[in-house]
């Protein structure tokens, strides 16, 4: 008989003081200087004042 | 303002342990209505009795389709990454995240809190740890609806709905370089 799925996300934890390449990483990546002022995204378009029904209320509904 | 999300989860036992930034492609590929790998609607969610994609499969078809974890060590995807997919799938996507001793973060609080109020649910990359989850686990959740002093987050089992200083806490992944500090992609 199947299993019932274990609908819970499996992201594995790092566990940075048991990963020496952890280390290596973050020397290479780029720590933030004082010049860096990071990213911002632009405006929110205020135009989906309802929230969308996403999915399907048809099971047979033909793939786009 | 949303108040169920139907959100797709990285599920697999010992296949679905980096996979959460495909997830959250998934799921806001399919609020918008994208279908781009023609995935069939073969689960329904009992919340809402709609259907939706499986999500192995939706999960497997962006990673073939080249929006899989580009991490190094395949550690998870980074924001760049997700707003490169929703941007092929036609979306209009951008991705934000803080600078210099968190230089920006109150303007990228304030614009995740207009997006998800403009119903548009938002990718956050999170460190679980500060959420009463495992320390050093970095998951991209969703946030969706932000009401009543917490940040309702999809795909986030270990804590649905945290009080917003325990998030801001989350979201701010104070271990990580770079980039991946307030990271969100919106869309």
């Amino acid at each position: 008989m199947p299993q019932p799925r274990d609908k819970r996300a499996k992201t594995r934890p790092m566990p940075l003081d048991q990963l020496p390449d952890y280390t290596e990483w973050a020397k290479k990546a780029k720590m933030p200087s004082p010049d860096d002022h990071g990213e911002m995204p632009p405006p929110a378009p205020e135009d989906q004042k309802e929230p969308r029904e996403h999915g399907s209320r048809d099971k047979q509904e033909r793939p786009a | 303002m949303i108040s169920y999300l139907h959100c797709y989860v990285n599920d697999r036992a010992g296949v679905d342990w980096n996979t959460c930034g495909s997830a959250a492609i998934a799921t806001i590929s399919d609020y918008w209505g994208r279908n781009p790998y023609g995935l069939p609607r073969v689960e329904r969610d009992a919340t809402n009795g709609r259907w939706y994609w499986d999500d192995g499969q939706a999960i497997d078809a962006i990673v073939n389709g080249g929006y899989g974890p580009d991490v190094v060590f395949g550690w998870g995807t980074t924001g760049g990454r997700i707003r490169d997919a929703l941007r092929n799938y036609g979306l209009n996507a951008s991705v934000g995240y803080s600078g210099f001793f968190s230089w920006g973060w109150q303007n990228l609080w304030n614009s995740l809190q207009s997006y998800v109020n403009w119903n548009r649910p938002v990718p956050v990359m999170i460190d679980l740890g500060a959420i009463g989850g495992p320390w050093w686990g970095v998951h991209w959740a969703i946030a969706y609806r932000i009401e009543g002093g917490r940040v309702y987050l999809g795909n986030c089992p270990w804590n649905p709905s945290p009080p917003v200083n325990d998030f801001l806490n989350a979201w701010h992944c104070w271990f990580l370089p770079y980039g991946f500090n307030h990271c969100a992609v919106y869309a």
